[in-house]
């Protein structure tokens, strides 16, 4: 079959153009009733309370007002709690990589008896659901006097078993014989670690890192059971607390919720390639 | 959902150890020394916060315990009553439908989706696109929930307002037994979208373009290089985003619970792990929610196992 | 279980009830004053001169407790005190956390507890009883409650103690009374009853102010017991469980007849459908409503939008009489607790009037239990035409009944009334059904 044959099959210039224009217009609608709650809900935050909420929606905020923003820290210490948040994320994150690169350099690199099936094991912990091992933890964390208190949050995030998993298989791509002339030159396994393999693997440790820390900052089921005095909580637990308001309007809860909303939607915009790259990359990798 | 993908990776074989090394003994036993420094704070952590509680909740499905008097050991009672506990039977009953439901848009939506801007040309508008689509996955499910009990507010909503609209009687979502569910799917798919079509597009670009020329200059048409070329060629990728949906949309829980906390209208959001909630931390019923937690365990293992022995039928290159 | 405590009803049930209201009832309910203390924290220490008070409920009631304790601490000053919120979803999560902390060394010295947990904690033997205190101060416990509706009094002996020794003194409390749009009665031409109206009467309001002006009569809904189920109910001569809390009642003809009443209210279209989740004071300010049901605590909502000089509070409509439901605050001293005798001046401090106006001032979410003070300037200041309705209605209402396993419970009754009226079941069977549990409970 020849050329026109193919163009035969793909259908003349004119049909395709028309393709596009329709698949451009689909998508455009889908696009937009997708994020058509958030503009409603940044709108609405900033309208005053008056006049929000009124039907058909409005798009834009009129009249316009940032009182509803003031409004928020009488309701709940949101300060407190996004300082708690962010607390949490950095400890969980930084400790737990920590944790995982050393694992995982070990299961990578060193050679000692039982290895694999030490690895398996670990690695079959993704098969237990928090939820089975929340009730003795909750325990644990009674008897050593962290309920409620952060800890009970970051503690048990230090251990990562898929950034182990997933970090040991990255390492495992990144050839041997480099850790052999660095041997050779009298470099040792620390230094082997965080000077080399760190280093080259970059886009795994970057990839884990946003992973782990979007995780921990939108938790919602540890804080919900660990935490319980306000100041204490971390903001989805505390978000929850408002449900109707409690004191404020509902424009209020919008003005929290949007709070909370719209620097997470700003990082992503500045990082969503990188984003978007970790989440792609630990599914086909991962 | 990022605990799945560990079971799909194809990942290189583990070089063996030992294997390239001139390895004295000498060198042997430091490296032994190495890897118990290197390994123990992972290890330690491990068995006190995973592998112990795993035991221990093992344990404490053999008792009845209240949290507060001493544990009394009760056979196999939680079991038995396990089995005869009509709300449980629902709970399961309304995980698996929400988990199938799941599954199923996510794919066939994500696969679309991505097939979809995959085709699209313009480039401000495919970025338009992407970033819509992924926004909502980026925000937690507190504030996704919240947002939404607003956005489907049965009287002043604007849900309610464009239906109406539109002529159609708005459902009062929340308190109608069979609308309460399908709401929670629909924000559920608002939600999580975003993550399955990321993860369709990627897999989509691994498709190698010779492949896809190839076919067409044997003559086939756009639908035969999608079912014959593309999908096949997909099929690892589809197979991991089926797993890890289903195991994240099984253990659903954050919007159910902030949305419908008791459950839902005639138990009809009522999931497995907002039971095993309530069971263990609202009525203090630790034994046996740790007894209905092995179950979750149990499904998910055996769930996951059956999604790799089917998938050694139908996916490419396994 | 239903209510008062309500706190955790609330935020079980989920949609209609605020969690506001919730809280607020609480702190209406019961606390004096409600309010919090940043405290950091857990850890703050509970030896020394120092009183921990802990309460159901988050930092929104913060100021208020703040506030209080400034003026103790005017009064007197060696005694610090702080207080923490705890914001557990039921009382009976609330015991088991303090119990928790009390364990680890947290040991609170003054818990401030609704009607819903007054009798739980009472009967887990955290409490010291505080007979021997009341004899030895009698001269204040009298003036106080020589000033107080004397059912509270006796409320709190017959309903919250497990023995015959006294662990509580009652603190403010709440009623339930409508608060009343007047412009979108006037703009429909309807008279706002002066002295009392009856479901009829109410019904008929409703469906010419929908006529002519579009507004909904009533919010009707299910997640707060307190206003949404108990004002039916008991205006019906029934209740959810009998007299002595040992009994359920919920299926009664008359509980019956009360719920296919509000059914019929939402199914005339008078009432948004139950659930929705914006807040009510504001849909009323907007003209969307007519009516809204509660207790003392809306009013700072109502001062909030401004729009006191448009409101009216009147009594709750009767079918086959009047009936409110009431809910106060217990104010307890842990017997784990160092600082008993401190603790005991703030009781007594609580009790002056002094407090107990600076208290309405301060603009508390409950009502004093001083007669003189619920009935004096400061409570009435910048507050809607009517409030006294409010404390005219302790003298026929009814204590909101909770059981120990008032969680429970509350999720039963909270659920039939859902069902009930969004016509899933109808009215008779649904209330049957939570007949079966509620007496499975009790």
């Amino acid at each position: 079959m020849g050329a026109r044959a193919v163009r035969a099959v793909r259908g003349p210039v004119r049909v395709r153009q028309i393709r596009q224009v329709l698949l451009a217009l689909v998508l455009l609608a889908v696009g937009l009733v997708m994020i058509a709650p958030l503009v409603w809900l940044v709108a609405e935050s900033l309208t005053e309370e008056k006049s929000a909420f009124s039907l058909p929606p409005s798009w834009t905020p009129s009249p316009f007002t940032v009182d509803n923003f003031r409004a928020v820290p009488g309701l709940i210490p949101f300060g407190r709690m996004a300082l708690n948040s962010l607390l949490v994320a950095v400890v969980s994150t930084g400790g737990s990589l920590l944790v995982s690169v050393m694992a995982a350099y070990a299961f990578s690199r060193l050679s000692f008896r039982g290895r694999e099936t030490l690895f398996l094991i670990v690695v079959s912990a993704l098969m237990v659901p928090v939820q089975m091992t929340v009730i003795p933890v909750f325990v644990l964390m009674r008897t050593l006097g962290l309920v409620d208190h952060l800890a009970a949050l970051w503690l048990p995030a230090l251990i990562n078993v898929f950034a182990i998993f997933f970090l040991r298989q990255y390492f495992n791509t990144i050839p041997r014989e480099l850790d052999e002339a660095a041997r050779i030159d009298g470099a040792g396994h620390l230094w082997i670690l965080f000077r080399m393999l760190v280093p080259l693997s970059a886009p795994a440790l970057a990839a884990m890192t946003i992973l782990t820390f979007e995780l921990s900052w939108n938790s919602y089921f540890a804080p919900l059971i660990f935490l319980s005095t306000p100041e204490h909580m971390t903001l989805p637990v505390g978000l929850v607390t408002l449900q109707n308001g409690q004191g404020g309007s509902s424009v209020v809860v919008f003005a929290a919720i949007t709070a909370v909303v719209v620097p997470v939607l700003a990082v992503f915009l500045v990082f969503q390639r990188n984003f978007v790259a970790s989440i792609a990359s630990a599914g086909l990798r991962g | 959902m990022t605990t799945a993908p560990v079971l799909t990776v194809p990942g290189p074989p583990a070089a063996g150890p030992g294997r390239a090394a001139p390895a004295a003994k000498r060198a042997d036993r430091r490296s032994r020394w190495a890897a118990c420094a290197f390994l123990s704070p992972a290890l330690l952590l491990f068995v006190v916060f995973i592998a112990g509680p795993f035991v221990v909740a093992v344990v404490l499905s053999f008792f009845s315990w209240d949290m507060l008097t001493p544990p009394r050991f009760n056979g196999v009672g939680n079991f038995t009553t396990m089995f005869t506990d009509p709300l449980l039977y629902k709970a399961l009953a309304n995980t698996f439908v929400f988990a199938l439901a799941s599954v199923v848009t996510h794919l066939a939506g994500g696969l679309l989706l991505a097939l979809a801007v995959n085709r699209l040309m313009n480039r401000v508008l495919s970025y338009f696109v992407r970033a819509a689509l992924f926004f909502p996955f980026v925000i937690s499910w507190a504030a996704v929930a919240l947002l939404w009990k607003y956005v489907l507010d049965p009287t002043f909503g604007m849900v309610a307002y464009y239906l109406d609209a539109a002529g159609i009687a708005p459902p009062d979502w929340f308190n109608d037994p069979s609308w309460a569910l399908p709401a929670i799917i629909g924000i559920d798919f608002w939600h999580t979208i975003g993550f399955t079509f990321v993860i369709m597009l990627a897999g989509l670009q691994t498709v190698p373009r010779e492949l896809v020329e190839a076919a067409r200059s044997d003559g086939a048409n756009s639908r035969q290089v999608l079912w014959h070329v593309t999908l096949p060629m997909m099929s690892p990728t589809v197979f991991f985003a089926a797993v890890v949906t289903f195991i994240g949309a099984f253990q659903i829980f954050d919007p159910v619970q902030i949305i419908t906390p008791n459950g839902g209208p005639d138990d009809s959001t009522l999931t497995v792990v907002m039971y095993l909630y309530q069971k263990g931390f609202q009525s203090f019923q630790a034994g046996y929610a740790s007894a209905v937690s092995l179950l979750v365990f149990v499904v998910m293992m055996a769930v996951t196992l059956l999604q790799f022995r089917g998938a050694r039928r139908w996916v490419h290159g396994r | 279980m239903e209510t008062a405590g309500t706190a955790g009803t609330a935020v079980r049930g989920g949609h209609t009830a605020t969690r506001r209201q919730v809280l607020r009832a609480m702190g209406a309910a019961a606390a004096v004053p409600a309010a919090t203390a940043l405290t950091g924290c857990g850890g703050s220490p509970s030896s020394g001169s120092t009183l921990n008070l802990v309460y159901l409920g988050d930092a929104t009631q913060q100021k208020t407790f703040d506030k209080l304790f400034g003026a103790f601490a005017r009064a007197h000053p060696k005694i610090k005190i702080s207080a923490r919120g705890i914001a557990s979803k039921n009382w009976a999560e609330f015991a088991n956390t303090v119990s928790t902390q009390i364990a680890g060394g947290k040991v609170p010295d003054i818990i401030s507890v609704a009607t819903e947990g007054q009798r739980l904690f009472a009967s887990k033997g955290l409490l010291e009883p505080l007979d021997s205190y009341i004899e030895k101060d009698r001269e204040t416990v009298d003036a106080y409650f020589d000033d107080a509706d004397p059912r509270l009094r006796k409320w709190t002996s017959e309903y919250s103690s497990p023995d015959d020794k006294t662990y509580f003194i009652p603190g403010g409390y709440n009623t339930v009374a409508l608060y009343c749009n007047t412009e979108v009665f006037d703009k429909a031409g309807v008279d706002l009853p002066s002295d009392g109206w009856t479901w009829d009467d109410f019904k008929q309001a409703g469906l010419r102010i929908k006529k002519k002006t579009g507004a909904f009569l009533l919010p009707a809904g299910y997640s707060f017991p307190f206003v949404d189920i108990m004002p039916w109910l008991l205006s019906n001569g029934a209740s959810t469980l009998d007299a002595d809390w040992k009994k359920s009642t919920i299926a009664s003809p008359a509980a019956v007849e009360a719920a296919e009443f509000v059914k019929g209210l939402v199914d005339a279209g008078l009432s948004p459908k139950p659930g929705g989740t914006f807040d009510v004071p504001t849909q009323m300010d907007k003209g969307n409503l007519a009516t809204f049901g509660g207790g003392r605590w809306p009013t700072l909502d109502v001062r909030r939008l401004r729009m006191v000089d448009k409101v009216r509070i009147v009594p709750w409509p009767t079918g086959s009489g009047r009936g409110s439901p009431v809910g106060w605050d217990g104010w307890p001293i842990l017997k784990a607790s160092q600082n008993k005798d401190a603790a005991w001046t703030f009781l007594k401090w609580l009790m002056s009037k002094d407090a107990s106006v600076f208290f309405a001032e301060i603009g508390g979410t409950n009502i004093p239990a001083r007669n003189s003070v619920a009935t004096g300037p400061e409570f009435r200041k910048n507050a809607p035409k009517g409030t006294e309705v409010l404390a005219e209605a302790v003298t026929y209402g009814t204590p909101i009944p909770c059981p120990r396993q008032s969680a429970e419970a509350d999720v039963a009754v909270t659920r039939a009334w859902q069902e009930a009226i969004t016509g899933t079941k109808s009215p008779r069977e649904a209330l049957r059904s939570a007949d079966r549990k509620l007496s499975g409970l009790v």
